[in-house]
Formats: C-alpha cells, structure tokens, sequence
C-alpha cells in the first residue's frame, strides 16, 4: 500500500474523537439509505406480490349505459378473445352462515383462460353448479360437493378455486361464480356489465384498443377501455416514485455527513499546512499531498460505508418485520442491492467531500505552508 | 565543482504597502565541498536566499544554476524532484512529521524516491547511528525527543537522499549552546566527509564553524 494510505491512516488517529464523529455521520447517512432502500424495494414486493397483473389484458366497461349489450359484444369478439361478465353483490347463504359476497356470472369456456383450480373442476356449459374462490372458501369452510343459497337457487360448489390476487379485472378470492345461464335465471340481466379483452401480443394491446374504441365510440362513446398494461406502468412508476423520495430522505442525511467531511478536512488542512509545507520542501509531489488527503475521506467513507450499510440491512429487517411482518423481502437480490448502494454512496459522498480540501491543500505553496505557524 | 550557482538574482515581494526587495542584485557560488555560512540581520534577506538555493521560491529577476543546470522554468513536479534528490533541508523548528517515528522520518524521502522498504530502513537506521543517535530511538515519535535529538534526526533525514547540498536554515536557533554546539559539530564532520553545507544564521559562533561566511545587509551582499 502506498505511503500516504499509511499516513492517511495515521493523520486519522491522531484526532480520534473528530475522525470517529466524521464517520458517525457517514454511518447514519448510510443507515438511513440503506434501511429506507429496502423498506421501499419491500413495499414494492409485498404489494406486486397481492396484485394479480396481466399487462396483456383490457377490460371493456359500459359508457353511458349500465350495461353492455350483446351486439357490441359480438363487435367486441370479432377484435380479440373477449370474455364476458357479469357481477352481482348479494346475500348467500354459506355453510352454516349467511354473507355478502360478489357473484359473478361467466362462460364455463372462459374459466380456464382466467382462473385454476384448486380443488374439484369447473362446472360445465350451462350447469347451475358453481365454483368459490380460496379465501372464501376458507372463511365459510366450503366444501366440494356443499351447496350454497342465492335466493332461491341452491347450486353445488364443484370446485375452490387457487388464490389470484387482488384484480382489475375479476376479483375471484373472495367471489362465487355460476355459470351464464345461472346468473340470468337469477338476475335477468340485459348485457354484460364488463368484458375483459385478451390480446395474444403484449405489443398489440394499444392497437386493439383503438380498434375497440374505434369501432364501438363511432358515434358517440359507448364503452370506456380499461388497459391493464397501463396500470401496470403507473403501478411501477409510484412505486419507483417512493423509492425515489425514501432515498431521497437518505440522500439528505447522508449530504449532512457529507458537509461535516468537508468541515473536519479543511480544519486538518488548515492545521497540518506547516507539515504539508515540510513534506512538500522535502520532496513531495503535489500528487502525493493529494493523494493522502483523498485517502483520510477514503478510509472514514469506506469504514462508515460499511459499517452504515451493515446497521442499515438490520434496520431494514426489523422495518421489514415491523410493517410488513415478515422478513422474507430482505434477502432479494434487489433488496441486497441496497447495501451496495449504501456502501458507494457513503464512500463516494465521502471523497467527493474530500475533494475540494485534498485539492487545496496539494496546492499550497511549500514556502508559503513552510512560514505558517 | 560548482554546486550553487546565482547570478544577479533580484526577489520582490508585492506587499499591499507597497513592493519590498528582499533580494537586490545577488551573484554568488558554492563550489563542492563548501562549508558557507550566510550572515545578517533579521529582515537582511538570508532566508530568502537560501529558499530560492533550495527551489522553493524562485526569483523576480536572475537565475539560478543547480549542478550546472537552469531552474528557471522548471514545473513544480521538476523543482519536487530536483528538492526530493539534490537538497536536504535543516529547518530551525526541526519539523520532523509527528505522526512517523524517528527512523521513518529518515525512511521517507527515500521511499518517495521508490527506494524499497527494507533498503530504506537498513539505510535509515545507518544514518542515525552516523548522526549520533542511539538505535533504540529510532522507535520513537519526534515529541518523545529532545531538541537535540530532533535535529540529529532531521540531519540524518536531511541525508537520506544523498543529497548535494545541505540548506540548514538557523539550525541551532531552538536549542541551547551546548547542543548547539555538538549540532555544528556533526554539521562540520559531515562538511569534512566532502558534504557541501549551506547554513543561515545570525549567529557569530555558528558562523565560525563554517570555512566562508557570506554577509547580507537589506539584500546585498556585502563584503
């Protein structure tokens, strides 16, 4: 290593109480960015993770009028895969309970493009069976093969579905689904109340949704086009936003740290000219000089980087705990990346901040520095 | 051999009271082997003359030969170098670097000129015994010696590079007569083993230790 890393070194121990107060400072900067990182990156996690996201999928509603009608549906499916549906929130009566739930009504050829099942089957075309969804299932304890009450219909669940996720389109958890024929027997509806459009190419999604609009909205507009792949972006962009204001919350911290590097450099600077200007008279390159100090904010970066990042990764856990309940989200790669992060940020506020006073003091004049007292 | 060589040198300073002349029309020499002391009074210019023999400052007007080569124009890197191997530097405050001890403070000229390590060292400590210092202090930092001491080990630092010529600026100002005596007799057995010397100094008996003293009054050379 070379000489002035070991001076470097040195010049630290000699204001110990001042050095270690410098890297406090890198250290709560680094804690602050670190644990704020990946309270941010956990977030994003357990939130994507509950969200069923299907960039491929639009999700037709009615305009205007409270439903769709059968023939701008059929317009609909000469564009893309169309699926309709309808929902209804009523009153059912589960196992030994009565309760609120949706109840939507679907295609018994649609199910399997949208849902899996956990137990059982699907019902068929046409059946006045029904399906529920996992947490309902689990709250009411249903059964394959029970029967449940809608009114005065009492259809048996031939299948529990596997949990999705909270939806845009369909939120199936918490819902029963009965077939079309069902659902008209129970309700007469004169439409649909949505239809969700799948479109093959995630490429193609903007295009089928002018050709919707265009073909539908002709006149005036009838059907509003919800696009997922748009959720999808706006869902990333905010959470990229959180992250971006969390870490700026560390930012500052750590710019406070910053100030306090340059403030202890310029006051070695000013204390040691004499010492620069015997170093510099007896043969020391302007390099040299420049050299030692970058390595003084190189060390107290490094040391409070490390040691910030490590504090800010067991921050992190207990936020982790604390908020989300659990700690699994901390051992991500994108999670990790933080302490990283934290490291280089901690290091290079550190010598970015001993920059300016290495600088000057490799530019004293040795006979200048030489006559301080 | 000449070492030194100054020729009608001129040093302004631009104060905000006007300019002062500290040096007016200065042309000297030092040959090899020299023992020169350079005399006056406070204010008389000597420091100025030695800092501008040990290219730390340079003139406003003249020039100035080192071993027979041109300083004017050199870049800061080159008069670095030229100071790293051709001077050694005796300050009055000793000005050893507190945070080296005694021998790394003889190591370090000689590390920044690349030497290796283990060579610095063993030639370190050959130094010290030949200023006259004990090997068990060459363990110890600068603030762990006396007076004496310092300035013995910044003689042998002053040394390490084999230099041409010493500049030692009022060597025994911070120390009292008997040190100051046993300093300018190292000075003198070094100056008898072909060391050329350069010493400033207001003081006559340090002045007599040397074999040509140079007076200076208000910039001039006198005498």
């Amino acid at each position: 290593m070379s000489i002035f890393f070991e001076f470097a070194r040195r010049n630290l121990g000699r204001h110990k109480f001042r050095s270690v107060l410098a890297v406090v400072g890198i250290v709560i900067g680094v804690l602050a960015l670190t644990a704020l990182g990946i309270l941010g990156n956990s977030i994003r996690l357990s939130v994507t993770e509950q969200l069923y996201l299907v960039g491929n999928e639009l999700v037709v509603f009615p305009h205007g009028e409270p439903l769709i009608s059968e023939k701008n549906f059929k317009t609909l499916e000469r564009v893309a895969d169309a699926i309709p549906v309808n929902s209804q929130a009523d009153r059912a009566v589960l196992g030994s309970e009565t309760g609120a739930v949706m109840i939507y009504g679907m295609r018994a050829t649609d199910l399997p493009k949208l849902l899996d099942i956990a137990d059982g089957q699907f019902f068929k075309h046409g059946s006045l069976n029904c399906v529920v969804g996992a947490s309902l299932a689990a709250e009411y304890d249903l059964r394959v093969g029970e029967r449940i009450i809608i009114r005065e219909q009492k259809p048996r669940i031939v299948g529990i579905l596997k949990e999705r996720g909270i939806g845009f389109d369909i939120n199936p958890d918490n819902a029963i689904i009965i077939s079309e024929k069902l659902f008209s027997t129970l309700y007469e509806p004169e439409g649909y109340d949505f239809v969700i459009v799948r479109v093959e190419d995630i490429d193609k999604v903007e295009a089928v949704k002018e050709e919707i609009e265009n073909r539908l909205n002709k006149k005036e507009e009838v059907v509003s086009v919800m696009e997922m792949k748009m959720i999808v972006e706006s869902l990333k962009e905010f959470f990229r936003m959180v992250s971006v204001f969390l870490l700026g919350i560390g930012s500052i911290s750590l710019a406070v740290a910053g100030v306090s590097i340059l403030n202890v450099m310029m006051m070695s600077t000013v204390e040691r000219t004499k010492e620069i200007g015997v170093m510099r008279a007896i043969g020391t390159s302007r390099r040299g000089i420049l050299l030692m100090f970058l390595y003084e904010s190189l060390i107290l970066g490094a040391v409070g980087g490390v040691l910030g990042a490590m504090l800010g990764f067991g921050v992190g856990y207990l936020i982790d705990v604390w908020i989300l309940g659990k700690a699994s989200y901390l051992f991500t790669p994108s999670s990790v990346a933080y302490v990283f992060v934290g490291i280089a940020f901690g290091v290079g506020t550190s010598v970015f901040s001993g920059l300016y006073p290495a600088w000057r003091a490799s530019r004293l004049k040795p006979i200048e520095a030489l006559r301080f007292e | 051999m000449e070492v030194v060589r100054l020729v009608e040198v001129t040093k302004v300073y631009e104060l905000p009271r006007g300019s002062v002349k500290a040096l007016d029309d200065v042309s000297m020499s030092v040959g090899a082997g020299d023992f020169v002391s350079i005399m006056g009074p406070s204010g008389s210019g000597k420091s100025t003359l030695l800092n501008i023999i040990g290219c730390l400052d340079t003139p406003t007007s003249g020039e100035v030969f080192i071993g027979g080569a041109r300083v004017s124009g050199l870049s800061d890197d080159e008069l670095t170098r030229l100071r790293l191997e051709r001077m050694g530097f005796v300050f009055q405050h000793f000005n050893l670097i507190p945070t080296l001890t005694a021998l790394e403070n003889v190591e370090f000229p000689m590390l920044l000129r690349g030497m290796r390590e283990r060579e610095a060292k063993e030639r370190g400590k050959q130094l010290l015994r030949a200023v006259g210092l004990d090997e068990g202090l060459g363990e110890h930092k600068p603030s762990e010696l006396s007076g004496g001491e310092q300035q013995r080990v910044a003689i042998a630092r002053a040394l390490a590079n084999d230099p041409d010529i010493i500049l030692a600026d009022e060597p025994t100002g911070n120390l009292d007569s008997k040190t100051s005596k046993s300093i300018m007799e190292l000075l003198k057995m070094l100056n008898e083993r072909g060391r050329t010397i350069i010493v400033v100094t207001h003081d006559p008996l340090v002045a007599s230790y040397t074999a040509r003293t140079l007076k200076l009054v208000d910039g001039r050379l006198v005498g």
